[in-house]
């Protein structure tokens, strides 16, 4: 058997599957094509993050490629290539022991008789309530069982059959998810089980007007976040319903929260409430889906505009694209030429390898001299002639074609 | 325009059902041909030769989803045009998705032939027996060529959840061919 003959036997399967996943496919499309000039754009372009599209960098940026007053450089000004576009692909390799950080080489553990994996988010002191005594802490290196013993807490405000603190061997405590899984069957369930009213702030957040361009990113106070809650808490009878469903039923108007709270160990997650009467998260390890009435849905997202404030504008990550021309132990050097429109331009910079998920690609991975990377970090260049860069915290391999930079990661 | 209507159209020999199909999937089957393909040029051919087969084979064919068959003819045709610019070595840059598949290959039958109803068969098996939301992250990837990006995007779900459930998927589509005996 070879790959191929998966790849091509996928064309064959029964038409329900293509169906299915077709249908949401085309709708989400289709809704794309009223809001792109190109259907083929539309379809191809990466939309979750500002930072894959180099143009946003390029156009219209003054160079600066002299020294600036504080000592700092900006790669954001380069004069990048403006039709370049970054494609991800993937790959699974499972990492050994030694390249695993340490926050995610112990990621489960069982205690009285509840099975809990690592949020790999680590939680202040602070949140931490009484001690539940100690459990065997287990990873995998590959297929080997790992286990050391770790010391567990409660967390403050939190039921411990849902969440829990362990201290892992960097001596830092880690939040820790209950398995069990046992949907809600309403939305005040859910919002209770993990007192996410108290625990999750929901204020900063997009507007969609319609399909995947937000009208902008916006921040709301505290008390606005409150609001909301308190709002949500008048639908908390509202039924939970299939999150696959609803999932594909929320692309009209809608505003989406980005949910964090430490004490949860949540980053970065999507909490989401649609005009057409459906909110839907992934704060939880699992989707769930509400129905909460177009009724109360119009007014939350009516608060929401009402108090939004100015576009606080997209985030920034911050990234050089070159080729690799010198690998150290600590450092290694690109040289950002292939992806400037003027390539006689060229800087080559240190980049230093603090992070194990740097370092692991270069020394361990597929990153050799001559690969074209594409490197995020912090977003400090000390201009000190060297152009170093100290704070680099994700690397992808890939191609450089003509229409663009393909990563291969 | 619903699909009905649209196979009318074939049925009638009225060019709007080009037109139509067109507005309605022409996205979505670039989307798929320029996952296999990463050529724009190569993509927009496939697609206009996919058009072109549905108008020759629609009628006597009545698709129960005409989304469904297009789409597996757009796949098909694009798969094509790749294995022949790779044989010719024309370009044609490796597959970032086959590697992937490459995990799916039971252990020491990589060189095997393999039947392909078979195959088909038990793939079908593998994508009922997993989780709804699995099985369309699993499609998006390795049906409909969508990156890991996208898929994140459409689901909601974070990259790094797309790319979990992407392992477990292939380890487990491994098991089932194994299992089942792929190769023996």
């Amino acid at each position: 058997m070879k790959k191929e003959d998966i790849f091509e036997a996928l064309s064959d399967i029964d038409e329900t599957y293509i169906h299915r996943a077709m249908e949401r496919s085309e709708k989400k499309r289709h809704s794309s094509l009223f809001l792109k000039a190109g259907a083929l754009a539309a379809s191809l372009m990466i939309v979750a993050g500002a930072a894959f599209l180099l143009p946003k960098f390029g156009e219209g940026a003054e160079k600066n490629t002299e020294a600036s007053n504080d000592g700092v450089f900006w790669t954001d000004k380069r004069e990048h290539k403006k039709d370049g576009e970054i494609f991800e692909t993937q790959n699974a390799r499972e990492w050994s022991w030694e390249w695993i950080p340490e926050n995610e080489r112990y990621y489960f553990l069982r205690l009285d008789g509840t099975e809990y994996s690592s949020r790999c988010k680590a939680v202040g002191e602070e949140h931490l309530g009484e001690p539940l005594g100690t459990a065997e802490l287990c990873g995998y290196n590959e297929d080997e069982l790992k286990t050391t013993e770790g010391e567990i807490r409660e967390i403050k405000g939190l039921d411990s059959k849902k969440y829990i603190a362990a201290r892992l061997p960097d001596g830092n405590f880690y939040v820790f998810f209950g398995r069990d899984y046992d949907p809600p069957l309403t939305l005040g369930e859910f919002i209770e089980e993990a007192s996410l009213d108290e625990h999750l702030s929901l204020s900063l957040f997009r507007y969609y007007k319609e399909g995947d361009e937000s009208t902008g990113r916006y921040r709301l106070g505290d008390a606005q976040s409150s609001s909301i809650w308190d709002m949500l808490a008048d639908a908390k009878d509202a039924a939970a319903v299939k999150y696959d469903d609803a999932v594909w039923e929320s692309l009209g108007e809608r505003i989406s929260f980005t949910a964090a709270s430490e004490r949860l160990g949540i980053v970065n997650k999507s909490f989401r409430i649609c005009k057409n009467g459906y909110v839907f998260t992934n704060v939880e390890e699992y989707g769930y889906a509400f129905y909460i009435g177009e009724e109360q849905a119009g007014r939350i997202i009516e608060y929401c505009l009402e108090n939004k404030g100015e576009d606080i504008g997209e985030e920034k990550k911050h990234f050089i694209i070159g080729t690799v021309t010198e690998i150290g132990t600590d450092s290694f050097k690109v040289d950002d030429g292939i992806s400037l429109e003027d390539p006689s331009e060229a800087i080559v910079f240190t980049v230093y390898m603090d992070d194990i998920k740097v370092r692991r690609e270069v020394l361990a991975g597929d990153v050799r001299v001559g690969s074209k990377v594409c490197v995020y970090y912090g977003g400090l260049v000390l201009n000190d002639g060297l152009f170093e860069i100290k704070d680099s915290y994700e690397i992808h391999e890939g191609q450089y074609r003509e229409d663009g930079f393909y990563w291969e990661e | 325009m619903n699909d009905n209507d649209i196979l009318e159209l074939y049925w009638d020999r009225d060019e709007r059902a080009i037109s139509e199909t067109e507005l309605k999937y022409g996205a979505l089957c670039r989307s798929i041909s320029f996952g296999i393909l990463s050529d724009k040029g190569g993509a927009e051919e496939c697609v206009n030769d996919s058009y072109m087969r549905l108008w020759n084979s629609i009628p006597p064919e009545r698709p129960a989803s005409l989304c469904a068959y297009l789409c597996r003819i757009c796949r098909n045709l694009s798969i094509d045009r790749y294995n022949s610019l790779r044989r010719e070595k024309r370009g044609g840059r490796s597959l970032a998705l086959l590697d992937e598949l490459s995990e799916c290959i039971p252990t020491s039958h990589e060189s095997e032939v393999c039947d392909r109803l078979a195959l088909k068969e038990a793939l079908d098996r593998f994508l009922a027996s997993i989780e709804p939301v699995s099985r369309s992250v699993f499609m998006k990837r390795y049906w409909f060529c969508q990156r890991v990006k996208e898929i994140s995007r459409d689901t909601g779900l974070s990259v790094s959840a797309v790319k979990m459930s992407l392992m477990r998927s292939r380890k487990k589509l491994k098991k089932e061919l194994e299992k089942e005996g792929f190769g023996i």
